[in-house]
């Protein structure tokens, strides 16, 4: 310790002195979120698959195990075909209808006008709001008696829907509601993404006389990759753990129709409390979304994330 | 110059559809939550209140107790933000400059969350509290949040992009640790500090899992869930969707007005740089 810094030290009471000594202690300073890890995050992920190997009873709260009696149950029982059916359907269609849109609208929106730079603004808003609220939200417009949607269709003679209380509509519906929140913030990141590609490609390529579509895809869309990588990764992610607009718009209804994973996994443990047939579908979406967000972190991570 | 017109026009007019799409519910929003009950319902619906029934807001805030859930989402929301902030700052700033035994693997420990949905992990832990008989304590919901491995990540990334002679130049100026914490590293750091805090400070007063999850009774729930009891409420077998509006308006708000005044930063705290 050199010498000015014990002089400075001394003119500081014992509480300074020893604040000053654990901020060097890299295990003191790491310990709380460590610990929290370990107590929070780690052991309840080895709890949740050790109990998907057990029926327990949390009522007189005795536990048994039962092998792979759980995973065999949801392999066998036709709800969980239809939650993960549900779950495949919402991801192609937030992939590939969400992000065709948040393309297509962000090289739109790519321009530094007033008019541009206002709708990119209000685009996002959703972005910034509770997720319980845009639902709150819809779930008026889409009110099928008095919902401003079904008086529109009426009001042009087409046939009111019934939207989230149809089986047929209600997984449209949701997705409708998660598409029009997400997009703000795949528009925005596709900006980004444009605003990063060099200038001089583009001027090369109209040297070349290169028409605007060759353009578009063959410097536009690659030089774009990265994000775009990094939005399917995380929208596909999304599809296993959007669990907000379908609690509060169908808790899963009509009949499962908008039963995705993360409600299904709830739905056992807090609804019907079978907790080893909750956490072995937990287990499965662990899977499914550890995978990705692992793809995520290590592949594409480093290129896209924090710039 | 008739295509470039036309262009011109075709851009004005998809911009104003994109504009309608996105503030048309918003609009409407604010529009039903000051209408009468009556009026919200009626048809043809009208696109201005014939009279503005601001007792809404008043019926929303005392009778469906939104003071009392506000209450509980000011002091979770911060709660959360301020363990969340100062945790992982602390764990970071040991990542970003001290060597140490185990550091590789504590640090890939610490991202473990990065992995692991809360989906997975909701109802170990509920256990866990309900075992220990600590559920619906606003320490026990929390706590929960000390540990965030995309914060810790984010920080340790910013703590060394601080140039390494800053902190030799304090050390010779014989600065003490605490010093060189206050004094260098933090102000280095202080636009990530700033964009962390809004950006969990968000996602904490619109969380809705956690909340729904851990807890029992309403006694520390939040605004999301008053939106929830709110929206599945009845009278007569009549939706109070004036009510409805009148709570999401109050959810909103807070984000709302911080968008406005800052939406440049805040578009930059989402996205980064690039954006701007």
């Amino acid at each position: 310790m050199p010498m000015n810094e014990k002089l400075e030290l001394k003119q500081h009471g014992t509480c300074y002195r020893i604040l000053n000594r654990l901020l060097k202690n890299p295990y003191f300073l790491m310990a709380p979120a460590i610990i929290c890890c370990l107590v929070l995050t780690v052991y309840p992920v080895c709890f949740a698959i050790y109990l998907s190997f057990h029926k327990w009873d949390p009522i007189t709260s005795r536990k048994k195990f039962v092998g792979l009696e759980n995973f065999k149950y949801l392999l066998a029982s036709e709800d969980f075909h239809k939650v993960l059916l549900n779950t495949v359907i919402y991801m192609l269609v937030i992939l590939f209808v969400g992000l065709l849109i948040k393309v297509v609208l962000g090289v739109f929106l790519n321009k530094r006008t007033f008019a541009h730079n206002m709708v990119q603004t209000i685009v996002f808003t959703p972005h910034i709001i509770a997720s319980v609220a845009v639902a709150a939200i819809f779930m008026w417009l889409m009110d099928p008696t008095n919902g401003i949607f079904n008086v529109a269709l009426r009001a042009l003679h087409l046939p009111a829907s019934q939207w989230y209380y149809g089986s047929g509509t209600a997984l449209l519906s949701v997705l409708i509601v998660a598409i029009w929140s997400s997009t703000g913030y795949g528009v925005l990141r596709v900006i980004a993404g444009l605003r990063s590609i060099p200038e001089y490609l583009y001027e090369a390529a109209k040297l070349d006389k290169a028409g605007a579509f060759t353009t578009f895809t063959k410097i536009t869309i690659p030089m774009l990759s990265p994000t775009l990588l990094y939005l399917i990764v995380t929208t596909s992610a999304s599809a296993f753990t959007s669990f907000d607009i379908v609690k509060m718009m169908t808790e899963g209804g009509p009949d499962n129709a908008t039963n995705l994973i993360a409600y299904y996994v709830y739905q056992q443990g807090m609804g019907f409390n079978q907790y080893g047939r909750a956490m072995a579908a937990a287990v499965v979406l662990l899977i499914f979304n550890s995978s990705l967000s692992a793809l995520n972190f290590f592949v594409l991570g480093r290129r896209t994330h924090y710039q | 110059m008739t295509k470039r017109t036309v262009k011109r026009v075709l851009e004005c007019i998809l911009l104003a559809i994109l504009f309608v799409i996105f503030v048309f519910p918003f609009y409407w929003t604010l529009i039903t939550s000051v209408k009468s009950t009556m009026e919200a319902i009626q048809f043809p619906p009208t696109l201005w209140p014939s009279k503005f029934v601001w007792s809404n807001y008043a019926e929303v805030w005392q009778g469906s107790n939104f003071a009392h859930y506000g209450k509980n989402s000011i002091i979770t929301s911060v709660g959360a933000t301020a363990v969340t902030i100062f945790f992982s700052v602390m764990a970071a700033y040991a990542f970003a400059r001290y060597e140490f035994r185990f550091k590789k693997a504590l640090f890939a420990l610490s991202l473990a969350d990065i992995m692991i949905p809360a989906q997975v992990i909701f109802l170990p832990i509920f256990v866990m509290y309900s075992s220990w008989g600590i559920l619906n304590t606003y320490f026990s919901f929390i706590i929960i949040f000390i540990y965030s491995g995309s914060t810790i990540f984010f920080f340790r990334n910013a703590f060394m992009q601080v140039p390494g002679e800053l902190i030799e130049a304090a050390r010779l100026d014989g600065s003490s640790e605490l010093s060189v914490m206050f004094k260098v590293m933090l102000p280095a750091v202080r636009p990530f500090l700033i964009t962390q805090i809004m950006l969990s400070f968000m996602s904490k007063w619109n969380g809705y899992f956690w909340i729904q999850t851990l807890t029992t009774n309403e006694k520390i729930r939040t605004l999301p869930i008053a939106m929830n009891n709110l929206v599945n409420q009845t009278e007569d077998y009549v939706s109070r969707w004036d009510l409805s509006m009148a709570g999401s308006v109050i959810l909103m708000a807070p984000l709302l007005i911080l968008y406005i005044i800052c939406n440049r930063q805040m578009k930059v705290a989402f996205i980064g740089n690039g954006i701007k």
